[in-house]
């Protein structure tokens, strides 16, 4: 019986009751004074909750959310230069690697044409004479001002980095 | 400039004026506050969360293509950042919020609420803050917001009859506590 009152209250007070649920909700109510105790109690409470208020965001939410906005966007566009270097330092060095390879001619006398037994040892020899013929001729010179220019940029890029973030944990 | 429509400010921080978006921290930062209270009962963890949710907010505004009002949508992103703070600290809340059959304990806190109230409504205000979180939540949502069961049933992720019964379950509650204390109105 409860439960049947406080089914058809809340469907009721929900809008949801339909004509027949409506008389059945009188006839109840009519009947016993039970349920038109149930009926003024759930009508208090609508009541009170109608006229709940809501809390105040704490003052200054909307400056504080705006900084963290901006800050967030900082970091972000910060962190597409840092990318950038970075990428820009990768390329610089294939780049002057592929240039260095290209270059490199090797001349008959280094050519050691070997067939016999110590092939896997003349292999490896002929490679690293390769990589010694790449780095003393005259393209290290060039490998090596790209290198060290990349590395003085992102050199500088890494400290100014740290130095943003000991400033900005110094503002918190 | 203030009465712009939630799409009509969402399309203008799009189109790269930032400034717009404070006009929807404005409009939402007490609703979402009331809500992250109820949720998270703990002044800071809540104020953290409000800021946290519009930032979030703010770098997913380009996938919000307007299919649900901003205000269910901006809800949704509420609720996830109270859970995702809740799970964190595992905080015995979080046990209460993972089902519909939790238990109420208000009547815990009835006796030293009701004396520290002077009128109904404070007293059932108080008890409010003391339903389960997502009970709590949904009050709030459908008395302060007018929102309908519809769109809580998004927000939180439940079907729309799971939110009805709690709804209905956390009215009941209310209910009960009215007659308790005999505290129910002459109906007018």
């Amino acid at each position: 019986m409860k439960k049947n009152i406080e089914e058809l209250i809340n469907k009721y007070l929900d809008n949801e009751l339909d004509p027949a649920g409506v008389n059945e909700l009188n006839n109840l109510l009519t009947d016993d004074e039970d349920s038109l105790k149930e009926l003024k109690a759930y009508k208090t409470v609508e009541h009170a909750l109608r006229e709940m208020e809501l809390d105040d965001a704490p003052a200054g939410t909307t400056p504080r959310v705006m900084h963290r906005i901006a800050t967030a966007k900082k970091a972000k566009s910060s962190n597409w230069f840092f990318k950038a270097v970075i990428s820009f330092f990768i390329t610089g060095i294939a780049a002057s690697l592929f240039i260095a390879i290209k270059n490199y001619h090797p001349s008959d006398k280094e050519i050691i044409p070997q067939q016999t037994v110590d092939s896997v040892s003349n292999f490896i020899g002929e490679k690293t004479h390769i990589f010694s013929s790449i780095f003393s001729g005259d393209d290290v010179k060039l490998i090596g001002t790209v290198v060290t220019l990349l590395l003085i940029v992102t050199g500088y890029f890494i400290f100014e980095t740290h130095r943003n973030f000991r400033n900005k944990l110094k503002s918190l | 400039m203030k009465n712009l429509s939630d799409i009509e400010i969402i399309e203008s921080v799009k189109r790269g004026n930032q400034a717009d978006f404070a006009l929807l921290v404005d409009r939402y930062s007490g609703k979402a506050f009331s809500m992250l209270k109820r949720l998270l009962k703990n002044q800071m963890d809540a104020e953290e969360a409000l800021q946290d949710s519009f930032l979030k907010a703010y770098q997913s505004i380009a996938s919000f293509k307007g299919e649900s009002k901003f205000s269910t949508w901006f809800y949704r992103i509420v609720y996830n950042t109270a859970l995702t703070i809740l799970s964190a600290k595992k905080r015995k809340t979080e046990k209460e919020m993972v089902s519909i059959d939790e238990e109420f304990e208000i009547e815990t806190f009835d006796n030293e609420i009701y004396a520290k109230s002077d009128n109904v409504n404070k007293y059932l205000f108080g008890m409010v803050d003391r339903l389960p979180p997502r009970y709590a939540l949904i009050i709030i949502l459908y008395y302060i917001d007018d929102m309908s069961l519809n769109e809580i049933s998004q927000i939180l992720g439940l079907s729309l009859v799971n939110a009805k019964v709690m709804l209905h379950r956390s009215r009941t509650a209310l209910k009960d506590l009215v007659i308790k204390h005999n505290l129910q109105e002459e109906l007018t």
